[in-house]
């Protein structure tokens, strides 16, 4: 049976724990709060702008000489994945959960012989990939300089993913994060950004693209402006569905540890009561013992 | 109402404005326009300018740098990079942007229609500050 004070410091020091785990569960809380709030904000807009762009999409009558981000360039040959993750750990199945998603995605492509580029946002993605695709990564993005994502962050990346496409380092793009459904479930998502895949809604909505708009300049011209914003926006809804899916994955499992741990508590303080009376037993008999031998 | 236009602003970071308005006065990357009830179809660009909302004797003013314009069955749909109230037309925010517009003129290898609209964003933010 372990010693009373190797029981007693094992019960501080999970108290301890707890108390950190507890803390930490509050801020994800509080932070959570405010991502949820940031994307649901940022909702209307990127909605708008999709249907604007389906609108349009259907009004492109000449597929040759549309822009190659909506039609793409024919080819099927190298692929660019970029990973959302987090910089910080303690999150649950959170990045375990995108990267799985992505390395199934990566070894169908692999199994298939074409060629694979990977740009990883985030630290903790490329911790749990480089071990793996070290060669496919071309570039990695930390977010540990800011606290709530920019716009100007996902503009950055969105620059670096058209320079890239311009001078045709790769043919299709795919873009891995988290949504955010409630805090005890985020789903791991892949969703194709180059060339534009655009959900079609409810009837209404193809009704209303029906009516003849007036275009200035040209819907061409307006397809080659609002695309490369269009990506930029669902990258930057992507960060900030990942970043309400990492504050909530980080509060159920702050919750389960902390839960967890006053269970271990438990444990700890019966032992350390059972093992204390079994040494006072222990004295009292022999102090018995040695006044009846005498 | 029924004799208005609805005009909703959208930013990436919030819905800024909804509300029911008699015309909007945007400038558009072709022209300024004055957009009423009943108004064709349109998409559109702006630039740099600032997007006055008339409801009544009132008007709402505000800035902004450039976004894209929807209208359709009398709903009006701005979709904005960044928007300016009147009363922030002092703002610091204001200068970076202006000094982002500086940056990106000194470089030499921008196309002429960049040039005219960093111009662009430059005068306006002039314009407000006078």
């Amino acid at each position: 049976m372990a010693s009373l004070k190797f029981l007693r410091n094992r019960i501080s020091s999970v108290k301890s724990t707890q108390k950190i785990t507890k803390a930490m569960k509050m801020v994800a809380a509080a932070k959570l709060r405010k991502a949820q709030q940031n994307a649901e904000n940022a909702r209307p807009y990127s909605e708008k702008l999709n249907s604007i762009i389906s609108n349009l999409k259907n009004s492109v009558t000449d597929m040759d000489s549309a822009p190659k981000l909506l039609v793409g360039n024919q080819r099927n040959e190298t692929h660019l994945c970029v990973v959302l993750s987090s910089d910080r750990g303690l999150c649950g199945g959170f990045n375990t959960n995108i990267c799985r998603k992505a390395k199934v995605f990566f070894e169908k492509i692999l199994s298939e012989k074409k060629n694979l580029k990977i740009i990883v946002v985030g630290s903790k993605a490329n911790d749990q990939l480089k071990r793996k695709y070290n060669q496919y990564i071309i570039d990695r993005i930390s977010l540990k300089d800011e606290k709530v994502v920019s716009f100007g962050k996902a503009q950055e990346i969105t620059d670096k993913i058209l320079n890239l496409f311009t001078r045709n380092e790769f043919d299709i793009c795919t873009l891995f994060y988290n949504q955010f459904k409630s805090v005890i479930s985020q789903i791991p998502q892949a969703q194709q950004l180059i060339p534009v895949s655009i959900e079609q809604k409810s009837n209404q909505q193809s009704l209303s693209s029906n009516s003849e708009y007036e275009y200035e300049p040209d819907e061409n011209d307006i397809l080659e402006n609002l695309l490369p914003k269009n990506i930029a926006t669902q990258i930057y809804t992507a960060f900030l569905e990942n970043q309400a899916s990492e504050q909530g994955s980080r509060m159920t499992a702050m919750d389960n540890a902390t839960r967890n741990a006053g269970d271990l508590i438990a444990k700890l303080t019966i032992n350390y009561n059972r093992t204390r009376q079994a040494v006072i037993t222990k004295e009292l008999i022999e102090i018995i013992s040695g006044a009846e031998s005498l | 109402m029924a004799d208005n236009i609805h005009l909703e602003i959208v930013t990436p970071k919030q819905v800024a404005y909804s509300k029911a308005v008699d015309s909007v006065v945007i400038s558009g990357i072709e022209g300024d326009m004055e957009i009423f009830k009943d108004h064709i179809s349109l998409i559109t660009f702006l630039k740099a300018g600032k997007i006055i909302a008339k409801a009544g004797s009132n008007a709402d003013t505000f800035f902004s740098t450039g976004g894209t314009v929807e209208f359709s069955n009398n709903k009006l749909s701005i979709l904005l990079d960044n928007f300016f109230n009147s009363s922030e037309f002092q703002s610091e925010e204001l200068i970076k942007l202006k000094q982002n517009a500086e940056k990106k003129l000194s470089n030499k290898e921008i196309s002429d229609e960049e040039i005219y609209l960093n111009n662009q964003i430059i005068d306006q933010i002039n314009n407000l500050k006078s």
